[in-house]
């Protein structure tokens, strides 16, 4: 049972000639892509191996427990899995546009916090604003913001980010596996 | 006059202090055993700067090469120390003395790291070479009119000798085929923007800090001493807005103060009046 699921694991990574493969193929390799195009929550390259790993156990997980699942109970959930992707890929779009800045060229992407420090509260005002702030700190968002509050914008970014990409990947999968189980059905006389 | 830092005068002895005071006063009054004075003063800078290295080692003592063997990575660091914080940064000697001390580090570093290895021996001997013939000019200059110059030529041969043992590392570094760190500038998630800083007249004090923290201390009326930084010649990573004061000389108009900003990588030069 569980040497035939792998078996179609496999036939699924080994195939190049189905769209669907070729696809799932491809969402592990988008989060190492991210590396190089630096969109990833940072620190990049941390974000986009673990989220390649997760990518693939979550593939996993849909071949091994939901294979023999039925056809409209996994219909429901690869339209749950797909809704998620497009709701958590508009949450992280919004997060990552209010708190993620680049200093310049070159130079990596700095998360924010909620949080203004006391101390730097104190000589905010109109004309001094926190981006300035942090623009007259180096860029070092911990001497404008409290640890806490950089800590969970960086949690919440970063959970997003994976669950996103999970959710793509358990929606393709499931599509593969549907696909596979149609391709076996006897053609209608 | 030789000066030595009232707050850091408790590591350094009576003895060394008159020894001292005894070199200088003999190039005051241009005695000749010209030898004898510059073996003298070679001998007590290195004391001197062995001092400061085993009293600190997380600043001026900090280590300056080391090989990490897991991560196949040689870390080095050449960066000058600030030069007015054994001597008065106005001291002739503060030039040597600061190179004594970088070459003191990497010397006791390179000595415990790769003891069997010989690519670092000559340049760094050619780096105390050229410390030497600095102390040697200086220690037997008649008069102020030529010091500057003397100077100018003393920090621009020693950065020479420096260079090549920096390349001798690289050279290393590339034959073992290990990963090349040179110590990162303790600093915020943002690496910076490289930028050369040139300080006219060279041994002008330049004090900077972040524009956030400068107007941190105007707010809470806290003192500024403890906030500044030394501006260093050479390459230094840099990013955003900073506010500086520049200590002139009181015939160039005194101190200045000012506030500059870094978007990209370039050049900076902080001279009396006017920066650019």
């Amino acid at each position: 049972m569980a040497v035939s699921q792998l078996r179609e694991f496999g036939e699924v990574l080994a195939d190049f000639r189905q769209l669907s493969s070729v696809m799932l193929k491809g969402v592990f390799i988008v989060p190492m892509a991210t590396i190089w195009l630096n969109v990833a929550p940072p620190p990049v390259s941390v974000t986009s191996v673990s989220t390649s790993t997760l990518e693939l156990l979550a593939a996993i997980w849909v071949f091994q427990f939901w294979y023999k699942t039925s056809e409209p109970l996994l219909e429901r959930r690869m339209k749950i899995a797909i809704l998620s992707f497009a709701l958590g890929l508009i949450c992280f779009l919004f997060l990552n546009q209010s708190f993620v800045v680049s200093p310049g060229s070159g130079q990596g992407r700095i998360i924010e916090g909620f949080n203004v420090r006391p101390d730097v509260a104190a000589v905010l005002n109109s004309n001094y604003r926190v981006e300035d702030a942090l623009r007259d700190s180096e860029y070092d968002p911990q001497k404008v913001w409290t640890e806490q509050s950089i800590a969970i914008v960086k949690n919440v970014l970063l959970s997003l980010w994976i669950f996103t990409f999970i959710c793509l990947t358990v929606s393709l999968t499931i599509f593969v596996v549907l696909q596979k189980r149609r391709s076996f059905l006897p053609a209608e006389a | 006059m030789l000066m030595v830092n009232f707050s850091r005068s408790r590591r350094i002895s009576w003895a060394f202090s008159l020894a001292t005071i005894f070199c200088l006063m003999c190039r005051a009054n241009g005695q000749s055993s010209p030898g004898a004075n510059t073996e003298e003063t070679m001998s007590l800078l290195r004391k001197l700067a062995d001092e400061e290295i085993v009293s600190d080692d997380r600043f001026l003592g900090k280590t300056r090469f080391a090989i990490d063997s897991k991560a196949n990575s040689v870390l080095y660091d050449m960066t000058p120390v600030p030069l007015g914080l054994v001597f008065s940064d106005s001291d002739p000697l503060s030039i040597p003395m600061e190179a004594m001390i970088r070459t003191e580090a990497l010397k006791r570093d390179l000595q415990k790291s790769v003891p069997t290895e010989n690519f670092w021996i000559i340049p760094l001997a050619n780096v105390q070479g050229s410390i030497k013939k600095c102390v040697d000019s200086l220690v037997h200059l008649k008069g102020n009119s030529a010091l500057q110059k003397k100077e100018a030529d003393c920090s621009a041969d020693i950065a020479e000798q420096i260079d090549h043992l920096d390349l001798s590392i690289q050279t290393f570094a590339k034959d073992r085929k290990s990963t090349l760190i040179q110590r990162p500038v303790e600093r915020g998630p943002a690496v910076g923007y490289k930028v050369r800083v040139s300080i006219e007249p060279p041994r002008a004090r330049v004090k900077f800090m972040t524009l956030l923290e400068y107007k941190k201390c105007i707010n809470s009326h806290t003192p500024l001493t403890d906030q500044w930084n030394d501006m260093v010649e050479g390459d230094v990573k840099l990013i955003g807005r900073y506010h500086y004061l520049a200590e002139w000389p009181t015939e160039l108009n005194g101190p200045e103060e000012g506030n500059f900003e870094i978007r990209e990588p370039g050049a900076i030069t902080f001279r009396p009046n006017a920066r650019h």
